[in-house]
């Protein structure tokens, strides 16, 4: 063992992400492939060990979004032991998940994609980042930070800490919210709706001057995914799994255990993520999307008052049924923020988060339970078998990175078609490309912890020889 | 001084426990000096964390090209800030200087901070146990970080 002195900030590993482009003999593009390194093995380490174990352990996936992957580990444990979880206790997880969906969103929109939105995509990178946006716009920075606080608040005074929880178990959750940390919450929230309308509404200013080839180069049609509401509203936590097609006309509804009813997957050598795609139409034209978009795409309804005058202001904006821009992603991401705002405060004017039955006692007994949620980028699911002693035999994981899978290659095949032609690659391309994956803000790494940068790197690619690459 | 030792890493992902493992034997050294946290989280999560204290010791687990497995670093946020000539690195993403930077503009007071990186094998892997080279480094790098955190204390106690 010794001590270094040098480090080289570029070197630190991590999941990163990988995109190819093929040119034809003309040099135009015929497509492109968007690789992403993926953590492996999670599904294989937890076999054996105790179904209980499992919310806590599958949090440790993610490091922003370990809410997601608890609730839904819970919801199959719930499923394949035939827990009745008490109503309070749904209503404290949808609680925490609304804090969860919240935060991430804010971290997405303020954070990572705000710098490109408001400084535009062609600002210079030493500015073109979340200080860049502070000087420019310091009100929509700190507003950002406080709606991030605010999601994180609502964790930790349920989980007791911000990140990793111990909250969801099978049955239902460990403990109730206390009165006091519920009232100052409530406080809390107040100025939150405000902040986000008129985030919104600066949002829809910079759609209306940004020029159409940076607004549209990630349009395309697909399918759309996402929970619903027995009654087809905006849902979260638990409800059926809608899926509609590119014209916003229903093609299933079914329960969410039955997933595998609807969807197959297939892989491909060149990616370690599977590629989900509607059974019925077969893989070249069963692709759909999941996340905010989709969501409110696929629903009739978006049940809290602000955040439905919001969606129906956005869905009105549509060219057609459905909205298909990658870019309003943004958009969609920022109105389901006003929707957890207003769900968590309506929570927290309900007696059951304070003084309802936490859980249930839960039995093993051997077979298979199914757990979905809509995490915040997309419909999340956890299957896992188990023995009669609660062993697991046996788990898949789809997130929803996955589901998008598909849609991020269309995404960048068709930001390609748009900005290359030729076997040069243009300047500014990669933030252009990285902004097409950032739309549906993946989880490249999952990795919990980073000291480094995102690398992300581009290879042009003609009769199978790389003619240029750049990485960063 | 108002310092924090804190450890990043991921319990079940082999060798990305060795921040978490070295910040907790360190805490029975400078348990009654120090706050002494483990986080599983990026640095994303931390600025509220972080806001408050003078110093902040972080514990980390790094992979550079090259690197030999239980040697660990020592270098401030800075070092690893990404330049401005660096093409857009910075663009996408909040590393540790920035979010000084940020917090300072926010209004909070946010500490000096120093990281403690340690070269692993195998942070990719979902499993527990560490891998061989790192876990026989555990040891040294116990006594020499803390050392070097002696050290910085000693010298912000004489300054």
């Amino acid at each position: 063992m010794s001590k270094k002195e040098v480090i080289d900030p570029v070197t630190r590993v991590e999941g990163h992400g990988k995109i190819t482009i093929h040119l034809d003999d003309e040099g135009s593009v015929e497509d492109a492939q968007f690789h992403v390194t993926e953590f492996r093995g999670f599904e294989e380490f937890v076999e054996s060990r105790p179904i209980w174990e499992m919310p806590e352990i599958t949090a440790r996936i993610c490091g922003i979004c370990p809410v997601s992957h608890q609730l839904a580990a819970a919801k199959a444990a719930d499923d394949v032991m035939d827990a009745d979880v008490p109503e309070s206790a749904h209503k404290l997880r949808e609680l925490m998940h609304m804090g969860q969906v919240l935060q991430s969103h804010a971290l997405s929109f303020f954070y990572l994609s705000s710098p490109d939105l408001v400084l535009g995509y062609d600002a210079d990178p030493a500015d073109r980042n979340i200080e860049g946006v502070l000087e420019e716009n310091p009100q929509l920075a700190e507003r950002g930070i406080d709606l991030r606080s605010f999601g994180q608040n609502v964790i930790a005074a349920l989980g007791e800490k911000k990140v990793h929880p111990d909250f969801a178990v099978a049955g239902g959750v460990s403990n109730t919210l206390d009165r006091e940390d519920g009232e100052d919450l409530l406080e809390e929230s107040e100025p939150l709706p405000t902040y986000l309308r008129e985030t919104i509404d600066l949002l829809k200013d910079i759609f209306e001057e940004m020029d159409d080839d940076t607004l549209d180069y990630a349009t395309y049609p697909t399918g759309y995914m996402g929970l619903v509401t027995e009654e087809g509203g905006l849902e979260h936590y638990d409800g059926d799994i809608r899926l509609v097609d590119e014209g916003g006309d229903q093609l299933e509804e079914i329960d969410d255990g039955a997933y595998r009813d609807i969807i197959a997957e297939r892989s491909k050598e060149w990616s370690y993520l599977k590629f989900p795609y509607y059974k019925d139409r077969g893989f070249e034209d069963g692709q759909y999307r999941v996340g905010p978009l989709a969501r409110l795409n696929a629903v009739d309804d978006v049940r809290t008052p602000q955040a439905h005058e919001e969606w129906v202001e956005f869905m009105d904006a549509a060219e057609g049924a459905v909205h298909e821009r990658s870019t309003y992603y943004h958009w969609a991401r920022l109105i389901e923020m006003l929707y957890c705002v207003e769900r968590i405060q309506e929570l927290l004017e309900d007696d059951d988060v304070y003084d309802g039955i936490t859980n249930v006692p839960t039995k093993p007994k051997a077979g298979t339970g199914v757990g979905v949620i809509e995490a915040p980028r997309g419909t999340l699911i956890h299957e896992y078998t188990i023995d009669d002693g609660g062993k697991v035999e046996n788990a898949n994981f789809i997130v929803a990175t996955t589901h998008n899978n598909g849609a991020m290659n269309k995404g960048v095949t068709s930001a390609a078609e748009t900005f290359i032609d030729g076997p040069e690659i243009p300047e500014g391309i990669l933030n252009k490309m990285e902004s097409v994956i950032r739309c549906y803000d993946p989880c490249l790494s999952c990795s919990t912890h980073a000291i480094g940068e995102m690398p992300l790197e581009l290879e042009l690619e003609q009769d199978g020889e790389t003619v240029a690459s750049m990485s960063r | 001084m108002n310092a924090l030792l804190l450890g990043l890493g991921n319990d079940i992902k082999r060798d990305d426990v060795v921040g978490l493992d070295v910040t907790d034997a360190l805490g029975e050294r400078f348990g009654d000096r120090l706050d002494v946290e483990t986080y599983t989280s990026g640095r994303l999560m931390l600025i509220q964390e972080l806001s408050g204290y003078d110093h902040v010791f972080l514990v980390d687990a790094i992979k550079t090209d090259g690197g030999t497995p239980g040697d660990y670093y020592e270098f401030s946020p800075s070092e690893v800030e990404p330049g401005d000539d660096s093409g857009g690195l910075a663009t996408h993403n909040v590393g540790l200087g920035t979010l000084q930077t940020l917090g300072e503009a926010m209004g909070q007071s946010m500490p000096e901070i120093t990281i403690f990186a340690i070269e692993v094998e195998n942070p990719f892997e979902y499993g527990e146990g560490m891998t061989d080279a790192v876990e026989a480094a555990v040891p040294d790098l116990i006594e020499e970080i803390g050392d070097d955190i002696e050290t910085a204390l000693a010298a912000t106690a004489t300054a």
